[in-house]
């Protein structure tokens, strides 16, 4: 090639042209490095480089001089200001010039305008800041790392007073160390994306809620991951909103089931009221008709009334104490009522044979039965196992038994059933007495106590002919 | 006084004092008393025997005293007969709904006999 040739090649070639020499001198730079750093050649040559750029900028070119000397031909970015002070953003490429024994006597650098790049990240800044995005990129090759002001500024820090050691992993939340740790090695390993939240130390100290987005970078030429680029944004706002929120959800939910447990418990309270409203009107007829019977007949004994009463040809006396054993029993179930209301009878719920309950109970019951001319049906189905109080649902048993024996006629058939009904257990003891009033009587309000106490339920109920049935549902075991 | 004795008709299910009211007002008054264990009977006892004087429990089966009463008024001849209720009840509400039935005299239970007779005597004038 003609020396001329080359010389206008060299000239003319739409990039700047370097030569420095093995101190880092300028010895060669073409007509381009006045378009790109507003510098003619002639003030560059014999200039060191370290004249002509700053302190951070030389030890950047000497860093990649070292790079270029182990063989790493990657050209690198440089931002260079111009001689009017505005920023110039080059990309360099630069191999060594060898002599005949492979020494390095010198570095041949192409260096191309990356303004329209720089323009694009630029942007990238700016949408960045719009964002409230921070820039972190970690360059693995050479160990270095790059913090967007935007990044300094989410860590409360100014791009003068950013630490020059600044570690990421030191400044994250040591809770979260290891999340972010494990996230970050499978991201760049695998050449990955990354997307953690994770808290990260400011410059005051505090904490602050990140989340970061990022991913790994590979070599175009050898594949393997050279750089990890990530966006991290502040949301501690949200995180707050969101613990906000979990707080509020949590306080509407212990208000809600406070008052659902309110309204329960009023509820509860009313239906006892009413219960006990009912029962009240109940013991004051229950009580004072035998008291009435028994002040009535001791007058009418006092009085010297014929002392026979026709009708069962009972005395006054006799049905004077009749009576009052009659308030006795009532007194009694008052007073069992009470104390099942007010939880002074405690229920030991345990596996209960109610078939065999039942049957000893009417069996204890046969001679009472016979004397009143009353017949006992039973269809007493095998085996129904309960979960009850045993005392207790004698006494429930034994009640209903007692009390559809008393309202039987003469030569009138009681009927009692034990089973099973859609997985509970039933009893249902059936009498022909008359039909039965809708108000509780004191017994049978002890009894309806009990048995919901244990978790069933009782029901009186007229028949369709004549009588009344007295129904008990009650959970199996 | 009549050949014929002043008939009352007298409401209550409880056997005891179905039997010690009608010893008291036939023995110590010397009236005829009929008695019905609930308002059903009532009224077909009182189609039958034309009572002077009604005499009512106020908590019966079925068919309540009031209840009762209301249906015998409804019978020829019973409108203004004298009524006496004789009441385990001290509700206030309840008497007043009973004073609006025309009802005169009202006994809390227990009572004694010879006041009930008493009572009996004064209604009947």
């Amino acid at each position: 090639m003609e020396p001329n040739i080359a010389s206008r090649v060299a000239e003319h070639v739409p990039a700047m042209l370097l030569y420095l020499d093995r101190e880092l001198r300028v010895r060669f730079a073409n007509r381009h490095c006045v378009e790109l750093l507003g510098r003619a050649p002639r003030e560059l040559l014999g200039r060191l480089l370290g004249e002509l750029v700053d302190p951070g900028t030389l030890k950047y070119a000497q860093g990649h001089v070292a790079a270029i000397e182990s063989g790493d031909p990657q050209p690198r970015d440089y931002v260079l200001r111009d001689r009017h002070g505005a920023r110039r953003f080059l990309q360099v490429h630069a191999v060594p010039d060898r002599d005949g024994e492979g020494r390095s006597i010198g570095y041949f650098a192409c260096t191309s305008d990356k303004a329209a790049e720089r323009a694009a990240q630029d942007r990238l800044s700016v949408a960045l800041a719009a964002s409230g995005a921070g820039l972190w990129e970690w360059n693995m090759k050479a160990d270095e790392a790059f913090h967007s002001p935007e990044f300094k500024a989410l860590l409360g820090y100014t791009p003068e007073n950013f630490p020059a050691d600044f570690s990421f992993f030191a400044a994250v939340h040591p809770e979260d160390e290891e999340i972010t740790f494990d996230a970050l090695s499978v991201a760049v390993q695998e050449g990955g994306r990354f997307d953690r939240e994770f808290r990260m130390r400011r410059a005051d100290g505090e904490y602050r809620w990140l989340r970061a987005r990022g991913r790994a970078t590979r070599c175009p030429d050898s594949g393997a991951v050279t750089r990890f680029t990530a966006a991290a944004r502040d949301i501690g706002a949200r995180r707050e909103a969101e613990a906000e929120l979990r707080d509020a959800r949590a306080l509407v939910d212990a208000t809600l089931e406070g008052s659902m447990a309110m309204t329960q418990e009023l509820e509860e309270r009313r239906r006892l009221d009413r219960i006990k409203r009912e029962l009240v009107t109940t013991a004051n007829h229950e009580m004072r008709t035998p008291l009435a019977a028994i002040i009535a007949a001791l007058e009418l004994l006092r009085e010297g009334a014929d002392a026979r009463i026709e009708q069962g040809g009972e005395s006054f006396l006799g049905l004077a104490l009749r009576n009052a054993e009659h308030l006795a029993r009532v007194v009694e179930q008052w007073l069992d009522l009470e104390r099942i209301d007010l939880g002074m009878i405690g229920v030991n719920c345990a596996p209960v044979d109610l078939s065999a309950l039942v049957a000893t109970l009417l069996g204890a019951r046969a001679t009472d039965a016979a004397e009143r001319g009353v017949q006992i049906e039973r269809v007493i189905g095998r085996n129904v196992q309960v979960n009850a109080d045993a005392d207790r649902l004698g006494q429930v048993a034994g009640h209903l038994v007692s009390s559809a024996l008393e309202r039987s006629p003469r030569g009138t058939v009681m009927r009692v059933q034990v089973g099973m009904r859609e997985g509970n257990a039933v009893l249902m003891i059936e009498d022909e007495g008359p039909d039965v009033f809708t108000g509780l009587d004191l017994g049978l309000g002890a009894c309806k106590a009990i048995v919901e106490r244990l978790g069933g339920t009782l029901q009186v109920a007229n028949r369709a002919v004549c009588g009344a049935a007295f129904h008990v549902e009650l959970p199996c075991s | 006084m009549s050949l014929r004795k002043t008939t009352i008709l007298h409401v209550e299910d409880d056997r005891s004092l179905q039997n010690l009211v009608r010893i008291a007002l036939e023995s110590i008054g010397g009236y005829a008393v009929r008695t019905a264990a609930d308002g059903y009977q009532a009224v077909a006892l009182a189609r039958e025997s034309a009572p002077q004087l009604l005499l009512l429990d106020l908590d019966l089966p079925g068919m309540n005293g009031i209840a009762t009463l209301r249906a015998l008024r409804e019978l020829p001849g019973l409108a203004a007969v004298p009524a006496l209720f004789l009441t385990a009840s001290n509700d206030p509400a309840v008497e007043a709904e009973l004073r609006s039935l025309g009802v005169r005299e009202i006994l809390l239970k227990p009572f004694r006999p010879r006041l009930l007779v008493e009572t009996v005597r004064r209604l009947l004038g």
